[in-house]
């Protein structure tokens, strides 16, 4: 074959855009021009941080002491709001969205297709992370212009590193816990009865005077040392990084990625299953084809 | 040559077996219809061909390929298409967006427009998925799977909900398939619509075939009955052909050998004198068959060819 007839047996494939660019295209225009999800999940962090920031505007520059760092009340507000809108945008909407998807038959379609598992799931969470981006900007826009939020610009890497921490920590707990639902009725009630809850005990607002005991317990959950990290790179001084808070949350990373790839379903029932079959199909067709061999 | 030739599977999901080693065959080019109740074991036979569900023994080719296989597997999605009975299309996206992006995993599908104009929703290609009627949704769904220009085609209750002018456009486009070559293996509680389309008709229940043939050799060696009616004349003062039932007026005789009946019904009219009038002869629908066949359990029949 020719160069040139190669060239031009390829050019009509080289002309179509990709099946992720178009994915991601897809996902984007989902997302935005739903209305339920843009009340849910862009502005209501959004909301919550215009009532609660004006409730405290008048204590804006007053120091509050947060485990041993002093930090002040605008910035306490604004670290609350932003692991709140993090944990909104990564979580909540990740486990709505996939077990939605899921069980309304979206994913099982694409499953009848040749299209790829990292293609579709990839997709998704670029459009969650550009959606993340745009919600934490929109309220690091509010803070700043109208709630006397101060940001120490050597501190600005730390910020952005905790919240990619948080992202990378919340999106796979969210595409985990997207298994709990068994139906799509049950997604928002089940996954905002973890969401909520978990987002108030992370203690970014206020500090719940909890028992020894629960703190415990909520110490070692991954709102807590989400809220820690970014409260801490908007303190007036202390150290760079919670180390303890780090490994927190990349240990709820890595369960809630070992979860969601373990336990991956296409579709509501059981079989079949996506990213944890994949490998055992792989086994099984290999021994069949060995097997195969052997006798021939 | 089988476009589906799927040999003794069984599948036993752990509380016994679903499907006892039963042997399935589609020829290419044809429209094959799979019938049975609920729970029958027809959406597991479906989905072990489709390659979503494992089977526990037997042998399966579609395509020459083997579902089961994630080499066949992956190859035989670019080859065939599925169409669900009910999956969510994403309401925020246009007809073009959704149709577009299914084209891209495929190497030479057809273009947007072609394949809307398949289904007549060109007028409709920059509407968003939410403002389109069910039946509608339903077309732009065949329009996604011919995108591919798919050789094997799985078709699940294509009509199911869909008012008589949507039922028959989709039914005019299946047809058509055959027309291009195209194997179609359709599901479907809707029988009038399985004996207009489809050239071969397996019924399944209880994980085993009771019977197969077109859908004429199904009607014919079913048990179901022909139904002979006439107005009943004045005069005859209550008597009626032997085997005659009196309902709203009419005299109704079920039989399987019509030409006997109606040589019987002249007979009397001619012994009482009087003359027939509105005679109507009803002849057993695939429904009617289903039906009999389903409630007298027949021996199992030759299965597709």
């Amino acid at each position: 074959m020719s160069t040139t007839e190669a060239g031009a047996r390829r050019s009509p494939r080289t002309r179509r855009p990709s099946s992720f660019l178009l994915h991601v295209d897809g996902e984007l225009k989902e997302f935005w021009r739903s209305p339920i999800t843009l009340a849910f999940i862009v502005a209501m962090p959004v909301m919550f941080y215009v009532g609660f920031g004006l409730a405290f505007r008048s204590q804006a520059d007053e120091i509050r002491l947060v485990g041993e760092h002093e930090i002040t009340q605008a910035n306490l507000s604004f670290g609350g709001i932003l692991g709140f809108a993090l944990m909104s945008v990564a979580f909540a909407n990740v486990a709505i969205g996939l077990a939605i998807r899921r069980h309304h038959g979206l994913f099982k379609r694409f499953r009848t297709t040749p299209v790829s598992p990292a293609t579709v799931m990839g997709a998704y969470l670029v459009n969650t992370l550009l959606t993340a981006v745009i919600v934490l900007g929109v309220v690091t826009a509010i803070g700043l212009l109208g709630m006397g939020v101060t940001i120490d610009p050597a501190r600005i890497p730390q910020l952005l590193v905790a919240l990619m921490l948080g992202f990378v920590c919340m999106a796979p707990l969210g595409a985990a816990v997207s298994l709990l639902p068994p139906n799509a009725d049950a997604a928002v009630p089940m996954v905002n009865g973890i969401f909520f809850p978990a987002a108030f005990l992370a203690g970014g607002f206020v500090i719940l005077p909890l028992g020894d005991a629960v703190s415990a317990v909520v110490d070692l959950l991954p709102g807590r040392p989400l809220t820690v990290l970014i409260q801490g790179s908007l303190s007036e001084a202390g150290p760079v990084w919670d180390w303890p808070s780090v490994w927190l949350l990349s240990a709820w990373s890595l369960v809630g990625t070992v979860v969601a790839l373990r336990w991956f379903r296409w579709a509501s029932e059981r079989e079949p299953r996506g990213f944890g079959s994949a490998k055992r199909r792989a086994e099984t067709s290999e021994r069949e084809d060995e097997g195969t061999e052997a006798k021939g | 040559m089988y476009a589906i030739n799927a040999t003794d599977i069984t599948k036993d999901y752990g509380k016994g077996e679903v499907l006892h080693g039963i042997s399935y065959r589609v020829p290419a080019g044809r429209i094959a219809a799979l019938l049975g109740p609920n729970g029958a074991g027809k959406t597991t036979l479906i989905e072990i061909l489709e390659g979503h569900r494992g089977r526990t023994s037997g042998t399966v080719e579609v395509l020459g390929l083997d579902p089961g296989n994630r080499r066949d597997f992956a190859e035989l999605r670019t080859r065939m298409s599925v169409v669900l009975q009910q999956t969510m299309l994403e309401p925020g996206l246009s007809v073009r967006d959704i149709v577009r992006r299914h084209a891209s995993y495929y190497p030479d599908p057809l273009d947007v427009d072609e394949a809307l104009a398949q289904v007549e929703l060109t007028e409709k290609r920059s509407a968003l998925v939410r403002s389109l009627s069910d039946g509608q949704r339903r077309r732009l769904d065949l329009a996604l799977a011919l995108t591919g220009r798919p050789e094997l085609l799985f078709l699940d209750e294509p009509t199911t909900g869909l008012d008589p002018v949507s039922r028959r456009r989709i039914r005019a486009l299946v047809a058509g398939l055959r027309e291009s070559g195209t194997t179609v293996v359709l599901t479907s509680h809707d029988l009038a619509e399985v004996q207009e389309l489809a050239d071969r008709v397996d019924v399944i229940r209880d994980g085993e075939f009771i019977a197969s043939g077109t859908p004429d050799e199904l009607v014919r060696d079913s048990s179901a009955f022909t139904v002979v009616e006439f107005a009943v004349p004045e005069g005859v003062d209550g008597r009626l052909p032997e085997g005659a039932a009196l309902v709203n007026g009419r005299a109704r005789i079920q039989t399987d050998d019509q030409d006997a009946v109606v040589e019987r019904v002249q007979t009397w009219a001619r012994d009482e004198g009087t003359r027939i009038s509105g005679l109507t002869i009803v002849p057993p629908s695939l429904d009617d068959a289903y039906v009999a066949m389903l409630e007298n359990r027949r021996p199992e029949t030759e299965r597709s060819e």
